[in-house]
């Protein structure tokens, strides 16, 4: 309730005006009550108190302005610190003014109302009341005489003449009353100049006891309304000594000239008095009466102050406000109108700029938009394609990748944006050949504006988590460019497969048709050589015969071999048609193994197989028996020593997230050159004198054909080591493409 | 300035409290019943202090008022104010004649004293006041007088109005002396 009333008189000019018109009139009223004014004195103390109760309402306004006011600066509210200064400023302009007004006009009142009084008028004033004194006790003695005259009347007079002879003595003596008293008090006679009055004005007792004392008593006495009388007492012998002494009064008027001059000299002479008596409360009273009114003045002053500063820093508050809704993005703030000042004309300005603002942030949005929509469009056709998509910045910064490049590359690079390429082959080295491809062509063409100059296109080879790759990568430079330089973006296709079909394709080709072409001959010439030997040994002599036969024999011998050569290479040319069925590999194995520890009675044939070796889900058990026979029969064959010795190994693993079955061959032998090791699994390539050169290039076939990887390595101890690892998931493997990480020591050779 | 003002009243204000007061006490009353009509008697000690003294002495005259209340004593409510009298006297220097002068402002009239023990014992008796006629006194109830003199501020010069206000709120304020109406 009383905040809400203290809201009221803080708004709106209204109560402003009519607060400082009511104080006014109560001071108006208040100055005059203290220049003495009859009717406004006796509202003095209620006009005081009033204005007490405006200075403590206005204190408490005030207050309560400074409260609010501090509060703001501490949450520090737009324009709290502006309305402080403001307040600050008012106050200092208003309250030094007045206060030097009010220490001259305390030092004029001050000085006025002491020259009111003068040593000489006071001194005159109390000359004028001794004379007044000494003129009526001139008097007075003389009406003592007179009076103490007839008291020696009185006392020989007889009781019952009394009455009479007072009345002829106050006739006589021209007293107003003269009352004879007796010694207990009572009248014994009155005799006054109005008949009607009955009771006589009876000495006191403070005067009968002075006559006691002194015999008589004279005085100057305010009777009433009816002025100055002369009160003469004096003792009067009693008739008879026994009944003790009387006393006489008499009351003389005093004459109306004197009575009147002796009032004004009293009046005045009180008056002065009291006047000089009342000299410093009625500067005190001045002051204080002076006081309140600076004191309402300074603080209507100061309310005003809050007042007016807050009215000038409302319409800027509500502008700061406005800047920080539009700080905030809040661009639909709209403030209201300030009248048509310089204030007025800002908030209009700041209304048509947050407009402004808000239709620039719609276009914006619509632009972000269009662009979201055109990157979820981008990013779908990216994520899309088959090949890898890297874009860079100037400062060859990962920007974006698809999820073919991170398939391809094998690095997560989701979370590799931001990056260098440089950091990024520091994480993963097997990325440095495409590093270098990117950095050579970064500087190139970037001032080209032609789009040959900007393009380049390489062959990089990396040997990455899924071995060896063949990658071929297109870059070109981006348009956008920053301090000269320019982005790129990097599309590279993973052609190992493609190549590697094709050289298996061109193997294949040369295999069928040596096949076709060499096989075809071999037939004839064998039977002609057979039908040789039939037909002429027999005529021949003996030592003829001889040479003959070893002749023929080895036409035929050479026949068969070329036959059974013809017969490999077809066999490699042949397209597979596998069977896939649950293949145990290492029951394969322990079959491949007996068979050659009984043919092989001198070799050490080992196999070290894992228990918990999986069982290869779509395999087929006649081509892995061939490619375990193939292996074992290479490792048998390229040791030249009386023991050779075979170990084979199994080992299930999980790389990529896949499981995979590893099989390991090694031997003791001299191991592979190594120029020849990259090498090995291509046809017609061998150390061995005798052979084919095919057996390997089979098991390499037999392996792909079972989305399996070959690799070659020579053992550190010495002997050579081939390994083979085949997915458990065949038909998965297919279609993901050949995925088969080799060991850290494994050269992996592939066609 | 508003403090200085505010220190310069509490200032005044214990200087005052410090000072010699007004003191009047009632010291004896007494109601009588004479020909239907119950009089007051009463013996008030009126001790005037220095403050007072020195303004009768310089010519202001002060205005005196005894009030004078008859109240009907009600048991379960609470008592009924049967009649309110306020006797005025205003007393005052003489300059010219030396005398204090005493005026009672009921009736008008006006006496005066050779000095002030004088005129403060005639100012502090009371006798034979009318205070309520029989007619208007229930017989079966109970009543009590009461009486309180006291200085008429309102009746001072207003540049001593604020400092015996200020004295008047440090000291105790006027006290009633009751006692029952005789019958």
């Amino acid at each position: 309730m009383a905040a809400r009333t203290l809201r009221y008189l803080n708004r709106g000019g209204g109560p402003i005006v009519v607060v400082v018109l009511l104080v006014l009139a109560s001071l108006t009223l208040v100055s005059k009550a203290t220049h003495g004014s009859t009717r406004f004195s006796e509202l003095y103390s209620l006009l005081l108190v009033v204005n007490l109760l405006a200075l403590l309402t206005l204190a408490g306004l005030i207050l309560w302005n400074l409260v609010r006011l501090l509060r703001q600066v501490r949450r520090r509210r737009a324009g709290a610190l502006l309305t402080v200064r403001m307040v600050t400023i008012f106050v200092l302009l208003s309250v030094t003014p007045v206060l030097v007004i009010y220490y001259f006009s305390l030092e004029f009142l001050h000085r006025g109302i002491d020259s009111w009084f003068d040593v000489r008028v006071e001194r005159a004033l109390n000359d004028s009341l001794e004379l007044s004194r000494a003129a009526l006790g001139l008097r007075m003695r003389e009406l003592l005489k007179q009076t103490e005259v007839i008291g020696s009347d009185l006392s020989i007079a007889a009781h019952d003449k009394l009455a009479n002879m007072v009345e002829d003595a106050r006739r006589r003596s021209g007293a107003t009353e003269l009352t004879l008293v007796g010694p207990k008090g009572n009248i014994l006679a009155t005799a006054n100049v109005d008949p009607a009055t009955i009771v006589p004005d009876r000495p006191n007792d403070a005067i009968l006891l002075q006559l006691r004392r002194s015999g008589s008593y004279i005085g100057l006495d305010p009777v009433g309304d009816a002025g100055l009388y002369v009160r003469v007492v004096v003792k009067v012998a009693a008739d008879i000594p026994s009944r003790g002494s009387r006393a006489l009064q008499a009351l003389y008027p005093v004459t109306k000239r004197i009575n009147e001059l002796a009032d004004n000299v009293q009046a005045a002479f009180a008056k002065y008095r009291e006047l000089a008596y009342l000299r410093e409360p009625l500067k005190t009273s001045f002051t204080l009466t002076l006081s309140l009114v600076l004191l309402l003045s300074l603080l209507t002053s100061v309310w005003a102050a809050f007042f007016s500063a807050r009215r000038l820093v409302a319409p800027l508050r509500n502008l700061a406000k406005g800047t920080r809704a539009v700080a905030a993005g809040d661009f639909d703030t709209r403030l209201r109108g300030s009248g048509s000042d310089d204030v007025g004309f800002l908030v209009d300005s700041f209304n048509r700029m947050t407009g402004e603002l808000g239709r620039a942030r719609e276009e914006m949005h619509r632009s972000q938009a269009q662009l979201e929509s055109q990157r979820a469009y981008l990013d779908t056709v990216l994520s899309r394609l088959s090949s890898g998509v890297l874009t860079l910045d100037p400062a060859a910064r990962l920007v974006t990748a698809n999820d073919a490049a991170e398939t391809i590359l094998g690095v997560p690079l989701a979370t590799a944006q931001g990056m260098t390429l440089a950091a990024l082959c520091d994480a993963h080295p097997h990325l440095a050949p495409i590093n270098a491809q990117v950095m050579s062509n970064f500087g190139r063409g970037s001032d080209a504006t032609e789009p040959d100059q900007r393009d380049w296109r390489a062959q990089t080879v990396i040997s990455g988590p899924r071995g060896r790759q063949v990658l071929m990568c297109s870059g070109t430079l981006l348009p956008d460019t920053q301090h000269g330089r320019a982005g790129q973006v990097v599309v590279f296709d993973d052609v190992t497969t493609l190549i590697d079909a094709q050289r298996n394709a061109a193997w294949s080709e040369v295999a069928r048709r040596l096949a076709h072409e060499i096989k075809n001959p071999l037939t004839p010439i064998q039977l002609s050589a057979e039908r040789l030997r039939y037909k002429y040994m027999r005529r021949l002599d003996a030592g003829d015969e001889q040479t003959f036969d070893r002749l023929t024999r080895t036409i035929v011998q050479q026949v068969e071999a070329m036959k059974s050569m013809v017969n490999a290479f077809s066999d490699y040319a042949r397209s597979p048609h596998m069977r896939h069925e649950p293949v145990d590999l290492n029951a394969l194995i322990v079959d491949i193994v007996e068979l050659y520890r009984a043919s092989h009675t001198e070799a050490r044939i080992s196999a070290t197989l894992d228990p918990e070796l999986k069982r290869l889900s779509a395999a087929d058990p006649d081509r892995l028996r061939q490619l375990l026979h193939n292996l074992v029969k290479n490792a048998l064959e390229a040791q030249d020593l009386k023991v050779p010795e075979v170990r084979i190994i199994t080992r299930a693993l999980t790389d990529t997230g896949r499981r995979f079955i590893e099989l390991s061959v090694s031997d003791c032998g001299p191991g592979f050159d190594r120029e020849m090791i990259e090498r090995v699994f291509e046809p017609y390539v061998t150390s061995k004198r005798k052979g084919t050169g095919l057996g390997l290039a089979i098991v390499r076939k037999i392996a792909e054909e079972h989305s399996g990887a070959v690799g070659a390595r020579n053992l550190p101890e010495g002997g050579a080591c081939i390994t083979v690892r085949l997915p458990c998931d065949v038909a998965g493997a297919r279609d993901e493409g050949d995925v088969i990480a080799a060991g850290d020591d494994t050269r992996e050779v592939a066609g | 300035l508003a403090l200085a003002v505010i220190v310069a009243i509490a200032t005044a204000a214990v200087q005052a409290r410090a000072a010699d007061v007004d003191r009047f006490q009632v010291t004896h009353a007494r109601t009588r019943l004479v020909d239907g009509v119950y009089l007051l008697d009463a013996r008030i000690d009126f001790h005037f202090s220095e403050e007072s003294r020195a303004a009768l002495d310089n010519g202001v005259p002060l205005t005196v008022l005894i009030d004078i209340d008859v109240i009907r004593v009600r048991d379960h409510l609470w008592d009924k104010e049967v009649t309110r009298m306020q006797a005025r006297y205003r007393i005052r220097t003489h300059p010219l004649s030396g005398r204090y002068l005493l005026a009672n402002l009921n009736s008008g009239q006006q006496r005066a004293y050779r000095d002030y023990a004088e005129m403060r014992a005639a100012l502090g008796r009371i006798s034979d006041f009318p205070m309520i006629d029989q007619a208007l006194v229930k017989s079966d109830a109970r009543y009590r007088v009461r009486l309180r003199p006291r200085l008429d501020i309102e009746a001072l010069p207003s540049p001593l109005r604020p400092l015996a206000y200020l004295r008047s709120l440090w000291r105790s304020p006027n006290k009633w002396s009751e006692w029952p109406l005789e019958r």
